[in-house]
């Protein structure tokens, strides 16, 4: 299961699995933002190439105003799977 | 040698059956949790592109685990498939790409190959089987 909650500031924290079943769920939280965002990962345990799908989606829609996501407290597995497809490149990772 | 085996329903939400195995090899085998992010990566990779890919092969989709030693194993089998090895038949991946050209087809694949060190592939009576190995060091 993935919970996505949206801070006050905008601030959009995962929690839990993003896998291919909660694709439709993130489109809504991810796709259409008009902003750059925070993403918070430190609760997120798990992200299949589904999940980074939404994410790239994203990132391109938002790269076309000048902006993007930058995406905090990724844990090892995922940065993992980020340097290995190269998303370590396109994101801000801190 | 542990072993942990079961056949899933061709559809996505299968998914959730499928990483109750992990849950259970992971308790037999005492591999523990660092193995888990790899076998539900490599798992939910392949079994949903064998769904998405081939939606109306008649029969369900075997899924086996085991310690192997010094491997991990992990096999897929689908039952009334055409022939596709990932090894030569999957779009290449180039990660180093810029943004603007970055698709996400064939990504699965691509980190599923980068993630194990060795991948069999075997194709009889349109029975596709894959094995994928992993050092347990």
């Amino acid at each position: 299961m993935l919970e996505i909650t949206e801070g006050a500031g905008g601030e959009i924290a995962l929690a839990g699995r993003f896998d291919a079943s909660q694709v439709e769920r993130a489109k809504g939280a991810f796709l259409g933002l008009q902003e750059g965002r925070t993403v918070d990962f430190s609760k997120l345990d798990y992200i299949s190439s589904a999940g980074l799908g939404i994410l790239l989606a994203a990132q391109k829609e938002l790269s076309g105003r000048g902006q993007g996501l930058r995406l905090i407290h990724v844990n090892g597995h995922i940065r993992d799977v980020f340097r290995l497809s190269g998303f370590d490149q396109i994101f801000e990772i801190v | 040698m542990t072993l942990a085996a079961a056949t899933f329903p061709r559809e996505v939400r299968s998914l959730e059956g499928v990483f109750g195995l992990v849950d259970g090899f992971l308790l037999e085998s005492g591999l523990g949790e660092s193995r888990r992010f790899l076998l539900e990566f490599v798992l939910e990779e392949l079994f949903t592109n064998m769904v998405k890919y081939n939606p109306g092969g008649a029969g369900s989709i075997g899924v086996e685990l085991e310690v192997l030693a010094p491997d991990l194993r992990i096999q897929l089998s689908d039952p009334d498939c055409p022939s596709f090895d990932i090894r030569v038949d999957a779009p290449a991946v180039d990660p180093a790409a810029p943004l603007g050209s970055r698709t996400p087809g064939g990504l699965g694949i691509h980190l599923v190959k980068e993630l194990v060190d060795r991948i069999e592939y075997d194709h009889d009576h349109r029975t596709g089987t894959i094995r994928l190995y992993k050092k347990l060091e």
